[in-house]
């Protein structure tokens, strides 16, 4: 299954968002296929939580991992994702990042929030959301 | 005729654009209300407006604490509906996929399901939608009929 996986990569918003782009698109390639295009992917790996709900609208069926970076956990965009984790509890799961700084070795962090996502992908359901 | 679409699901906007475009119309669709007002807003100009019901909260205005409900299920197109028709949008329909059994917004929906309401010279219809046999998508052309009938 992971070997077939697509994934799509956006990260934005933030200081050092492009080499933090290549480097989850690296942690992407560990998990399956990088994708150019929300619509043709499975995993969507995302940041910040707004740009999480568009993805959320732009595919109707891919999961989606809000990374929250930088400790933010108890900032408006932790606040922001887990609302997402919420609103959508059989797509979203939210990956912290605790570091101080826009730093390669911090995202090496992300195959262990890809773990945990695998494990919360067996334990979800089908049920749609929206009308 | 220029046709605003508002849906948060793919497959309906997929669906609405393919249908109507097929059927000579132009289509511009959105996933959410803010882009939706802020393209009239900015002074596009529609012939007709099909809008989802429920669509998820977006970020706009929202700061703090109140971003806890980003992407709870708003019914977000009545008051769509209504800024439209301010906007000079001449026919609405507001169209739900939703069952009346399964949400409380869709239920209230029975209340005007076929009735042709006017706001602000606009005529509007809320009415639960026909989904397409084929993917059950959303079926605009219906939709868009639906308006004409108006």
């Amino acid at each position: 299954m992971a070997e077939k996986r697509r994934v799509f990569v956006s990260i934005t918003g933030n200081e050092g968002s492009d080499l933090l782009n290549k480097v989850i698109e690296t942690v992407g390639e560990m998990v399956g296929k990088i994708v150019d295009n929300p619509d043709d992917a499975d995993l969507i790996i995302v940041s910040p939580a707004t740009a999480a709900l568009r993805m959320l609208k732009e595919n109707d069926e891919a999961k989606v991992l809000v990374v929250v970076f930088f400790g933010w956990f108890n900032d408006s965009e932790g606040i922001a994702a887990r609302a997402l984790r919420k609103s959508y509890p059989d797509r979203v799961v939210v990956g912290y990042v605790v570091s101080p700084g826009p730093d390669p070795e911090d995202v090496m962090l992300v195959p262990y929030i890809l773990g945990a996502y695998d494990k919360q992908v067996e334990e979800v359901t089908s049920e749609d959301h929206s009308g | 005729m220029k046709i605003i679409l508002v849906d948060d699901k793919n497959k309906n906007r997929k669906a609405g654009i393919k249908d109507l475009t097929a059927a000579g119309h132009e289509v511009i669709a959105f996933s959410g209300y803010e882009d939706a007002y802020n393209s009239v807003r900015g002074g596009e100009v529609y012939d007709v407006a099909l809008l989802d019901l429920l669509m998820p909260a977006e970020g706009m205005m929202l700061g703090g604490e109140s971003l806890q409900f980003l992407g709870q299920p708003i019914d977000v197109g009545f008051s769509l509906a209504m800024i439209l028709a301010f906007m000079g949008v001449k026919r609405i329909v507001v169209a739900t996929d939703l069952s009346h059994h399964h949400h409380p917004s869709s239920a209230i929906v029975d209340w005007f399901d076929g009735k042709m309401i006017d706001i602000c010279g606009a005529k509007v219809r809320i009415m639960h939608a026909h989904l397409s046999r084929e993917n059950e998508a959303k079926d605009f052309s219906w939709a868009l009929g639906e308006a004409m009938r108006m």
